[in-house]
Formats: structure tokens, C-alpha cells, sequence
């Protein structure tokens, strides 16, 4: 039996047409003295194409509920100078960065949060108005109203369920502000996020940016840091991962 | 949609307008809504998986490089989303026993153990094609619902799964195989009137 197993697959890879002149000749042989592939063949073609047959249409709301919602970004992207790809995932993360700064202003002078804020907008808005240290619940609203030019849940969903920051550790947020730019010495060797035009490269792998989000959200998993590369940046799109690093507090270091 | 009017189409949403994607999910959605339909299991999850892999498509898609196909690249997003998705709903409801390593669980069973006659039959049956899909384990699910509904080739799935080729094949094969098995067992609890397992031999 086990010795069918590479025939058994051949004549699948044969069925969906991805067997080689070589190795279709080969089959043919073998099936003209195995019954059991054979009769394997034929089982396989009873099944084939089974996953894809009796499936309904679409339903007909689908296209309109897509294209409201793609409107709505389009819309709140539109209100916003940064720019409609990497709004939605970084909407989120201006709000958290900006909310953990505010919640830290008292330590720091504001000229150095506009200047290095890692949500310039969102932070220095929030700032502005805040010409105190505020509490921190108030802080977070303000942060969020800023953020959330739409108003859509997950910008408040961020800032007020899934922080970014350890909400009991605020202090962890300066370490965003003051590691980018600096470059650490290159003492071993460091993953790498590639800006090339408007595309991200994580180790050479394409994703996007909130997949970028995901992959270094695993908190305290690059004390040494990532390395940008940096290939014809898109401005919006370098700075948007300037940002979802500084927000992580993931040290940037350049090559 | 030839290529170069998806390429016209995606260059106009990236470049601001975004009523220029519409006409991209008018094209894909079927397959996207049906992928996500066999992954999901039911009209609803479907419906909310697929309408959520065009939003996260049309967020995203400056990451479309376009040395893929849109479709499959579409389809690689749709696929991820369900898998988030059932992995939720897995926090929240006990499955039934999902076995991933089918292989090591499969019963053996005698060589004749598929009827070509009987699985034709089956396979006109869509309570028992419903049943055996949903009892495959999802990475069988997964990687035939691409190949079949999805079409994408060997080299597609070994790229879109992070598969060796050589895995996208024995994968593919252990997954029909598994369907065919299932289809086989499908008789016991739904049985056409016509079609006896006792009189399983006598027809061949």
C-alpha cells in the first residue's frame, strides 16, 4: 500500500494538470498493471472538483456592504493628510502612542513630544490642549476623539480595550521617543523591515502593515531592535512604520 | 476583466479613487464569498469573512506588488481571515474533535474501500458533500477549497501556504482521499433510499 502513495499522488498533481511529461509517463505505466490505482483514479475522479461544486452565489448585499465600508475609510482618509493605505491600522496606534504619551507628559516637555512624537498629529493636538498633567482616563478620551476623525470603534477599541503599552507600566513609552534615529551598535544580527516605495518587507517576506503590526506585537521580542531598510521609501508609508515601531517601542536601527 | 483592466482599476483605488474598487469585488466575490463559505462552514460566518477580506484587500493593497495574480493574492488574504476567524470562534465554541494529522487517525481500511458508483452518487448529494467537507480537518479544507475554487496552482499554494511543493501535493492527495473516505462513511447517517452499503458489492 505505501509504496502507492507517490502514484496516489501523481494522479492527483495528474488531475489538476501538474504532473510532468516524465512523470505522467511513468503513471501511465504503472496504472496499466495496478488495479488499485486504477480504481484509486477513479475514486479521485468522482471527488475531484467536489470542493468547489454546488456553491451558491455571493449574496447580492455583499458588494454594497464592502464598498460602504471601504467609502467610510476612504472618507476618513480623506479628512487626513497622512493618506488612505496606511490609515486604518495606523489610526489605532496613533491613538495608543498618543494616549501613553499624554499619560507620560508630565515627565517631558511638550516641544520634545511635537517634535519626536511617533502621532505627531493625534499627540500634539492632544497636547495642545492639555496644558497640564490631566488624569489619565481624560487623557485617553482626548487622545481618541483626535485619533478617531471617523467614528469608528477601533480606535476607541484600541486606546481603551487592547492598549498597546502596559497600561500599568506607562513609563515604557519613552523609550519610543528616544530610540529611533539613534542606531545601536550592530552587534548580532537583527530582523529587517524593508520600505520599498509604498511595499513592506518583513525578512525579505512581503505583508502589509498591520500584518507588520501583528508580526512585532509580540511584546519585548526585539530588545535589539529591527533594522530599516529603506528602498525609495514612500514618505507615508516610512513614517508609518516609524511609527508602529516607535509605538511598540521597538528600537529602529539603520543600516 | 483582463489583467491589464484589473491592473487599470487597482492603479485608480491606490491613486485615491476608491469607487474604482468596486468593480473588483463585483468581480472576485463569488469565489471569495465561496472560499470563505467552504473554510467557515455556514452562510453568515461566510458572509462576514468575505466582506471583511475585501475590506482588509482594499486597506492593504498597496502591499499588492502585483507578481502574483489579484486573485490569489485576494484569495491568501481571504484564507487568512477565516483562519483568524475560526480561531475565534474556536475561543468561544467547543468544535467537534478537529483532528490536524489526519493521516495518523485514518482507520485502515480495505482496499476496496472506495465504490467509484457509490462516491458519484454522494457526490450528487449535497447533504453528504455539506457533511464530508465539514468533516475534513480544516488544513484538507483549506488547501482543496484554493485548488478548486480558488484555482491556484501547485506553485500558488506552495507560496500562499508557505507549503514545500512536495507538501502541496501529498497535502492535495491526503485531503481527496479523506473526502472520498468521508463521502464513503456519509451513508451510514444519510442514506440515499436507493443506494443500500449492503448492496455495495452486488452493484460493482
Amino acid at each position: 500500500m505505501t509504496d502507492h502513495t507517490v502514484f496516489e499522488e501523481r494522479i492527483c498533481a495528474m488531475l489538476d494538470g501538474e504532473l510532468s511529461d516524465g512523470e505522467a509517463a511513468e503513471l501511465r505505466a504503472h496504472l496499466d498493471e495496478c488495479p488499485e490505482c486504477r480504481a484509486f483514479l477513479d475514486a479521485m475522479k468522482a471527488v475531484y472538483g467536489l470542493s468547489a461544486k454546488e456553491l451558491p452565489e455571493a449574496p447580492p448585499e455583499l458588494s454594497k456592504n464592502v464598498m460602504e465600508r471601504v467609502l467610510a475609510e476612504a472618507g476618513a482618509a480623506a479628512d487626513h493628510p497622512r493618506g488612505r493605505v496606511i490609515r486604518f491600522p495606523f489610526r489605532s496606534l496613533a491613538a495608543a502612542a498618543a494616549a501613553a504619551l499624554v499619560l507620560w507628559a508630565g515627565a517631558r516637555s511638550l516641544p520634545a513630544f511635537r517634535a519626536k512624537s511617533a502621532a505627531p498629529q493625534a499627540a500634539a493636538a492632544g497636547l495642545a490642549q492639555e496644558s497640564a498633567v490631566v488624569s489619565a482616563e481624560e487623557a485617553e478620551d482626548e487622545a481618541a476623539d483626535e485619533a478617531a476623525v471617523s467614528s469608528e470603534p477601533e480606535a476607541y477599541g484600541a486606546v481603551n480595550g487592547g492598549m498597546l503599552f502596559d497600561s500599568e507600566n506607562p513609563l515604557s513609552a519613552p523609550a519610543a521617543e528616544a530610540a529611533p534615529e539613534e542606531g545601536l551598535p550592530a552587534s548580532r544580527a537583527v530582523p529587517t523591515v524593508t520600505v520599498h516605495g509604498t511595499a513592506l518587507l518583513w525578512n525579505g517576506e512581503p505583508l502589509t502593515l498591520s500584518e507588520l503590526e501583528d508580526e512585532l506585537s509580540g511584546a519585548g521580542d526585539y530588545p535589539d531592535g529591527v533594522e530599516l531598510a529603506l528602498e525609495e521609501p514612500d514618505p507615508e508609508t516610512e513614517s508609518a512604520v516609524r511609527a508602529l515601531l516607535g509605538a511598540l517601542n521597538i528600537p529602529v536601527r539603520e543600516p | 476583466m483582463t489583467k491589464d483592466e484589473e491592473s487599470a482599476l487597482i492603479e485608480r483605488v491606490l491613486a485615491g479613487d476608491a469607487n474604482a474598487f468596486e468593480p473588483l469585488v463585483l468581480e472576485h466575490q463569488t469565489n471569495v464569498y465561496r472560499l470563505a463559505l467552504r473554510l467557515m462552514g455556514n452562510e453568515a460566518d461566510a458572509a462576514d469573512a468575505a466582506q471583511d477580506a475585501f475590506v482588509k484587500a482594499y486597506t492593504s493593497l498597496s502591499s499588492f506588488r502585483g507578481d502574483s495574480r489579484f486573485s490569489v493574492w485576494l484569495y491568501r488574504l481571504t484564507n487568512n481571515v477565516c483562519i483568524d476567524a475560526l480561531r475565534r470562534r474556536r475561543d468561544t465554541v467547543p468544535l467537534e474533535t478537529v483532528d490536524s494529522e489526519g493521516e495518523e487517525t485514518e482507520l485502515p481500511l480495505p482496499d476496496e474501500r472506495w465504490s467509484p458508483e457509490i462516491l458519484a452518487e454522494r457526490a450528487e448529494d449535497i447533504r453528504a458533500v455539506r457533511a464530508a467537507m465539514a468533516a475534513l480537518p480544516p488544513d484538507c479544507r483549506e488547501i482543496l477549497a484554493l485548488r478548486e475554487i480558488g484555482a491556484l496552482s501547485y506553485e500558488e499554494l506552495s507560496s500562499a501556504l508557505g507549503l514545500e511543493l512536495g507538501t502541496v501535493r501529498s497535502r492535495l492527495s491526503r485531503a481527496r482521499k479523506r473526502l472520498a473516505d468521508e463521502l464513503m462513511k456519509s451513508g451510514n447517517y444519510t442514506p440515499a433510499p436507493h443506494v443500500k452499503q449492503q448492496e455495495g458489492g452486488a452493484r460493482r
